[in-house]
């Protein structure tokens, strides 16, 4: 059986020419008139990418006076190996990238860059991400269309043997099945499936539908684990090799539990200190963002935070974010975030040498639905990332208070949310539910099934 | 429980005035200021206030974000209001938000519209029509500095109910502090409706307020929120007031029914068991979730999905009902839902307006009448945060055609089915109906969002220093 393919995120940071800003912001809004078709980037030919954006971050000035340029990043979700979606990448859109990197530093010359060379430009600014959470693990945008098309036409079908053959309804589960099946085997040129857009006819819908594993391990994964393993193994071994056994062990304990006393106390004495920030926003930003929203099925949101001076700070986000993505990698890895079922893509990028936390992401439905579940599922999360960045509402502990602060959390999503200047889509009509329910429809089209297996599947229709 | 200061509310904020069955709706819009205030202060005496309860007539006022705007105040106090008051229900990416295109766009509304604006509301109930009449005429009699722009008439029917036939007003949260108890997951903090009150997040969120300046008499109560100082809290024992004016097309909701029941029930004959399939309760009020098969059960209201109705077999997921109140069935578990559900509640005081298709509401009459005469519902409700109740349940629940994991279903009864795939999802064995093509049966006529000021906060609106 295949193994299911990795989804991955890239993140790519340019610096912006100076002076250029308005010229690169004029081609990216063409570009975005004109998703997901532009005639330099037609973007619903890349059979590898998800989601992608370009957003402009402006120039900023950090707490201790430091100055950032502008910066274009560019935000990919695609299909693993990496080198593949940047080659689909300059292949298909290799006219729009030279039109926007032209504005960004180091752009190789016309006429001195070869394909090669956009991407190692490329791949020179890889900033990477922190934490990345996945919502459809395992689905390529190959299997997400395909999956979507071949429901569609079973309900079709269904809708069509309804009208035809009204003793459907006295049938049992399985016959039901059965002639489902019958119809995705049936000749493709007889059934509505001939128009569908990805295939022909459903013959890969009859192979099994790749393994899809429960966890997803990085690389590093296992470095860290060992390190952690090693770390835990001296702190035992080396009492009882030094032969002074539970006394050393003793200080060990005290040695640790000091330290996380004194990180603690630290960190309430800094939480004491942080500036409450009032639930007010720039009404005139909230309106732009707005206008740019509720234009298809999904969303997105591309914020911008100063991480808090200090490196205990930046540490503490550090360990928060590598938590999270661990997290996002071995237990939410079906569809769900906790009870969060609307977020296809998101992440969390610390850059500017850990003084700017970036958060892109693509998820189901209104802002304030987002937020509403941010708020009601996931305070505790968020918490601990945001606490760390300035403007945030007041927390205890790091996870306590923090986002369950309503108004304040809201007033600062939207006033760290940036604008994003190019947004697509690969699927506008589908949901994370859609899709995961889309997967769950054709692993069950074959195969054996219970009697309650059968019922159960029938009612994914 | 939560103490709330009754005599300083209008009525409108603990009752809907059943016992008072006629009413009628004034829109006015502001000419003049300095003569509009001397008006409010007239008017303030006259406006009935939450206890005691009347038993005859009630009157109660509101403003829009236009009308404050009129009166003289500026973004200092405007913009401490909820971006959706000041900015209006009209805004361009507020269609989007409510669903309001094609006919219904703001652009074809007859009132709430930079042409039309409503700038004040006067809601008017009494026990019977002469009583109306005289209360409407005295009104009509007082005005200073108003032009009336409209005048919005209701209808009564007993029992409730509204003009497709279904009785109407089940379902409405129990504020606590209120009179009215019941069972705690429909149990609401007052903030959620009242400014001023802790609300579901147990905050007691920032109110419209206005500077000292416009206050030289003292009459607000004081805020002092860091950020800005002292002001006069404007929104204390106030409320938000969503009105959109909701035209039905009883002929077309009925035709499509039948025919649509004849094709996935294979008879005309079910046409009110898909009716209530779409709906979520029998036309007496009787919910599916209790009484999938018997349309003349008891119409209760307490219930929930997770329990009695897991699959939608019973009370579909597209369903009215289950997406303007999912209570315990969204993702997360009951409890979670519940919590979550209860952050999104509105108290709905809407009245239907129009003469009835036909007196019996019989489904072959109305068929069969000839009447174009326009009906429909006056929507009305209260909210504490427009955008996170009224704004998210249009939004979330009602538009979203993947409400609850679905696909392309709008909500059968209110939605705007934007194309022929939107369809109709019946859970039902051995597989699911479906209904295609869904149609609109709701046309919004016009709309906006109003602030139901306290009675001190009416008298500051009459006294208020403002520039002229």
């Amino acid at each position: 059986m295949a193994r299911a393919p990795y989804q991955n995120g890239l993140t790519i940071a340019t610096p912006v020419l100076p002076g250029h800003d308005a010229a690169l912001a004029a081609v990216l809004d063409e570009i975005n008139e004109a998703v997901p078709s532009h005639e330099d980037l037609p973007f619903d030919q890349l059979e590898r990418v998800h989601f992608l954006r370009w957003v402009v971050l402006p120039a900023a000035t950090d707490d201790l006076g430091r100055q950032t340029d502008s910066q274009l990043v560019l935000s990919t979700n695609y299909d693993e190996p990496l080198a593949a979606h940047l080659t689909e990448l300059v292949d298909v859109g290799g006219p729009a990238l030279d039109r926007i990197y032209q504005h960004c530093t180091g752009y190789p010359a016309p006429g001195e860059r070869s394909d090669g060379d956009v991407i190692s430009y490329l791949r020179a600014h890889d900033v990477g991400y922190d934490t990345l959470y996945v919502g459809t693990r395992g689905r390529t945008v190959k299997q997400i269309r395909r999956e979507a098309d071949l429901r569609t036409a079973i309900q079709q079908f269904l809708d069509e043997r309804s009208r035809e053959d009204p003793s459907l309804r006295g049938q049992s589960p399985e016959a039901v099945r059965a002639s489902i099946q019958d119809f995705v085997r049936s000749d493709p040129d007889l059934s509505p499936k001939a128009l569908l857009r990805s295939d022909s006819n459903f013959a890969w819908a009859r192979s099994d539908p790749p393994e899809a594993p429960s966890r997803w391990p990085q690389p590093w994964d296992s470095t860290l684990f060992a390190a952690l393993t090693t770390a835990l193994l001296l702190l035992v071994a080396l009492p009882w090799a030094s032969g002074s056994g539970w006394a050393l062990l003793g200080v060990e304990g005290a040695l640790l539990l000091g330290g996380f006393g004194a990180y603690v106390a630290w960190l309430r004495r800094r939480e004491r200190r942080d500036e409450e920030f009032p639930p007010v926003t720039d009404y005139e930003h909230v309106r732009r963002l707005a206008e740019t929203e509720d234009r298809i099925v999904q969303n997105q949101m591309s914020s911008v935070t100063t991480v808090k001076a200090g490196r205990l700070r930046y540490a503490t986000l550090c360990t928060v974010l590598w938590a999270i993505d661990l997290f996002g990698r071995y237990v939410y890895t079906e569809g769900r975030l906790g009870s969060i079922s609307s977020i296809h893509f998101a992440r969390w990028v610390a850059i500017d040498d850990g003084r700017r936390l970036v958060f892109f992401s693509n998820f189901d439905g209104s802002w304030e639905n987002y937020l509403g579940d941010f708020i009601d599922k996931a305070a505790s999360g968020l918490t601990a990332v945001w606490s760390n960045t300035v403007g945030f509402p007041k927390t205890r502990f790091l996870v306590g208070a923090g986002a369950r602060d309503e108004k304040r959390f809201k007033a600062y999503a939207r006033n760290s949310q940036v604008l994003t200047q190019v947004w697509y889509s690969a699927y506008r009509d589908l949901t994370v539910q859609n899709i995961n329910n889309n997967s769950a429809i054709r692993a069950g089209l074959f195969g054996d099934q219970t009697p309650a297996e059968t019922r159960a599947w029938l009612r994914r229709l | 429980m939560a103490s709330l200061e009754l005599t300083d509310m209008q009525g409108f904020l603990a009752r809907g005035y059943r016992g008072l069955p006629e009413a009628s709706f004034l829109l006015f819009r502001i000419e003049e200021p300095a003569a509009a205030q001397a008006w409010c202060r007239s008017l303030a005496a006259d406006v009935t206030p939450a206890d005691p309860k009347p038993s005859t007539s009630a009157l109660q006022v509101a403003f829009t974000g236009d009308g404050l705007r009129a009166l003289g105040f500026g973004d200092d106090t405007l913009q401490t209001f909820d971006q959706a008051f000041w900015e209006g229900m009209d805004a361009p990416y507020r269609q989007r938000i409510l669903g309001d295109d094609g006919e219904s766009a703001p652009g074809n509304w007859r009132w709430g519209t930079e042409e039309s604006p409503a700038h004040v509301l006067v809601m008017l109930f009494a026990v019977d029509a002469d009583t109306l009449d005289a209360r409407v005429e005295t009104v009509r009699d007082g005005l200073q500095g108003l032009a009336e722009t409209e005048r919005l008439d209701t209808t009564s029917f007993e029992p409730a109910r509204e003009h497709f036939g279904f009785r109407d007003g089940i379902s409405q949260p129990i504020v606590d502090g209120l009179s009215r108890t019941g069972a705690p997951e429909n149990t609401v903090p007052p903030g959620e409706f009242f400014l001023g009150y802790p609300n579901a997040y147990g905050e007691r969120p920032v109110r419209p307020s206005v500077p000292l300046a416009h206050d030289p008499e003292e009459i607000l109560p004081r805020t002092d929120t860091e950020h800005s100082g002292v002001r006069g809290d404007l929104g204390h024992n106030g409320t938000y007031v969503v009105a959109r004016q909701l035209s039905q097309d009883v002929q077309g909701f009925w035709t499509f029914v039948t025919e649509a029941s004849e094709e996935v029930y294979g008879s005309a004959e079910e046409r009110h068991r898909l009716a209530a399939k779409m709906v979520g309760r029998w036309r007496n009020g009787a919910p599916l979730a209790l009484a999938p098969d018997d349309p003349d059960a008891e119409p209760r209201d307490d219930f929930g999905y997770h329990e009695e109705d897991p699959d939608g077999l019973r009370c579909p997921f597209a369903s009215h009902l289950r997406r303007s109140n999912p209570r315990d069935s969204l993702e997360g578990g009951p409890e979670e839902s519940t919590t979550v559900s209860n952050r999104h509640r509105l108290v709905r005081r809407g009245r239907p307006y129009g003469p009835p298709l036909a007196d019996d509401f019989d489904v072959d009459d109305m068929l069969a009448a000839t009447d174009d005469a326009e009906r429909g519902l006056h929507f009305l409700c209260l909210c504490g945060d427009i955008a996170r109740q009224f704004e998210f349940t249009q939004q979330t629940w009602i538009e979203n055609q993947k409400f609850s994991g679905l696909y392309d279903d709008p909500d059968p009864l209110m939605g705007s089915p934007e194309d022929e795939s939107t369809t109709f999802t019946i859970p039902d064995t051995p597989v699911r109906r479906r209904v295609t093509d869904m149609q609109r049966f709701v046309e919004v006529r016009g709309g906006a969002y109003f602030f139901m000021p306290s009675l001190t906060a009416l008298r500051f609106l009459g006294r208020a220093d403002l520039p002229a």
